[in-house]
């Protein structure tokens, strides 16, 4: 369970994003964490995290919680894969050799292993901070708008390590997405300027969340990490004469 | 919803039983394991590498400025003819000067990179500063003992200075150790201070290695003039280069010997540095 009693928050410049915030979320569930944009979705998933401190009132977290997937900031570029991946797992408590087994095993990072960070391909390397989030045992991982990174094979792998993780640990999401918050969790909370609200299952949650973004808006929404961005062919001499 | 992953059974890990386990009893084991996770990885990972290189070429080079400074006054001494200012040896005489105010300068530089704005981003949530500070200062204790060992087992074997074993360790170690401390003190002070004022990044090398000169390290501080002895006596750094000496030397002259002030002086910065990072924290985060 996480309590979130009275917490108030606001960036350097910049309005406040929470004030007198407070939320009950559970940790052994896959929880939808739902807003519109700008509502506050990945300010809160890295409050949760720890990333961020609460300008005032309290977090309190009565689960071990992952940093949020895809969180590149801890690596070292100049450390091979097997490096990074053991001290991620020290930190974290899991024991190093049985992690690496899973990055060279199941993710198929085998070839990559003592390879530096910085010798990777990006597409490799984000690939890598997801895979790494799902092999670290959490009792509830944060997501914030994607479970897994672009590329199809790897995401449909991130999908599958998503449910065989969610099955005995929880997971808070962040999405705008109806479908993206269907296919993945079973209750949600969603996020408005006026506060955040718990709904039990995921039907409520998003019957809510429609009512607070207008529908439209919602449905012409598609997934941003599988969208294609349809631009109208531009003549180069157009735009660089 | 609920289908495994074929072939996926990820590490179980030790994590799950913090959860449903309510009392302080539980939640002050759980933060003491995850102290030491945290601790023991960072020393894991800290002394593989520094500054990408390995922990001898990284740390123990360092050991390299001190034993210069002592090789160049003791050339410069031996060509202008000057005896020892105290003792038989003038290495030991310069060595036992010039390593304990070298712990206190290389403290005060190096414990910067742990409570620098970019490092401090470039982490994973459970890292927090004060964990990265006691491992920084851990590997610099150990690297620190381990040359001046080296250089005083070198004297005593190579050069045959018999006094080059400290007749009292105990004072020896109290001495580096206090000395340690107010190097820690004012490392932690000028880091945080250097990201307020950047230009004390340039102001504190200078000054602390020109304070080389002002604490003793070729003088016998007690045999200074009266007068000039108050100002001397002023730095902190002298009174612990006494009592280093003390230990190597029966009966070392003992008149600017303050171990209550260096204690002092010590207690004072460390809290100051350390009120100075907690209360401007979220400034500097947001500054930078």
């Amino acid at each position: 369970m996480i309590r979130v009693e009275g917490m108030g928050f606001a960036y350097a410049k910049g309005r406040p994003v929470f004030s007198g915030l407070n939320l009950d979320i559970p940790t052994d569930r896959r929880v939808a964490l739902l807003g519109a944009t700008g509502a506050g979705k990945t300010t809160l998933v890295n409050l949760l995290a720890g990333i961020e401190t609460p300008t005032s009132g309290r977090i309190e977290r009565d689960a071990r919680l992952s940093f949020p997937g895809g969180f590149q900031r801890g690596f070292r570029q100049t450390s091979t894969v097997r490096q990074n991946t053991t001290f991620a797992a020290r930190i974290y408590g899991a024991d190093p050799e049985d992690v690496v087994d899973v990055i060279g095993g199941v993710c198929g990072m085998e070839a990559d292993l003592d390879r530096p960070l910085r010798d990777l391909s990006v597409q490799t390397r984000i690939a890598f901070s997801y895979l790494l989030t799902y092999a670290l045992p959490f009792d509830c991982y944060l997501f914030d708008n994607v479970v897994g990174p672009p590329q199809p094979e790897v995401r449909e792998l991130c999908a599958r390590l998503f449910q065989a993780r969610t099955t005995h640990a929880g997971a808070i999401l962040a999405t705008r997405l109806p479908r993206v918050a269907e296919q993945y969790c079973d209750c949600g909370v969603v996020l408005t300027p006026e506060g955040a609200r718990f709904y039990d299952t995921i039907a409520d949650a998003l019957a809510a969340f429609e009512g607070v973004v207008p529908a439209e808006a919602a449905a012409k929404a598609s997934d941003p990490a599988v969208r294609t961005v349809d631009t109208p062919a531009v003549d180069q001499g157009a735009v660089f004469p | 919803m609920t289908a495994t992953a074929p072939g996926f059974s990820g590490p179980g890990g030790r994590g799950g039983d913090g959860r449903g386990s309510h009392g302080w009893l539980a939640d002050v084991r759980l933060a003491l394991r995850n102290q030491f996770n945290v601790f023991s990885a960072l020393l894991y990972r800290e002394a593989e590498t520094r500054h990408g290189q390995s922990f001898a070429l990284g740390y123990l080079i360092a050991g390299i400025e001190p034993m210069v400074i002592v090789a160049t006054i003791g050339v410069l001494f031996s060509a202008l003819s000057r005896t020892p200012p105290y003792g038989h040896s003038l290495l030991l005489f310069l060595g036992t000067g010039v390593f304990p105010i070298y712990v206190f300068i290389h403290t005060s530089l190096r414990i910067r990179q742990p409570l620098n704005g970019l490092h401090q981003r470039n982490r994973y949530p459970i890292e927090r500063p004060l964990d990265h500070l006691m491992v920084h200062a851990v590997l610099h204790v150990v690297s620190s003992a381990a040359v001046a060992v080296l250089f005083f087992l070198g004297l005593y074997w190579f050069g045959g200075v018999e006094a080059a074993v400290p007749f009292d360790p105990i004072t020896a170690v109290a001495a580096l150790a206090t000395i340690f401390m107010l190097g820690l003190a004012m490392g932690i002070f000028n880091a945080v201070f250097a990201r307020l004022v950047p230009v004390w990044d340039v102001v504190w090398p200078a000054v602390a290695r020109a304070s080389l000169h002002f604490s003793g390290p070729y003088f016998v501080a007690a045999y200074l003039p009266p007068t000039q002895r108050f100002y001397f006596g002023l730095n902190p750094v002298m009174h612990g280069v006494n009592w280093f000496r003390s230990a190597f030397y029966p009966f070392y002259p003992q008149a600017l010997t303050d171990k209550g002030y260096l204690l002092l002086v010590a207690a004072v910065m460390l809290t100051l540095g350390l009120l100075l990072e907690s209360g401007t924290r979220r400034l500097l985060e947001e500054k930078e």
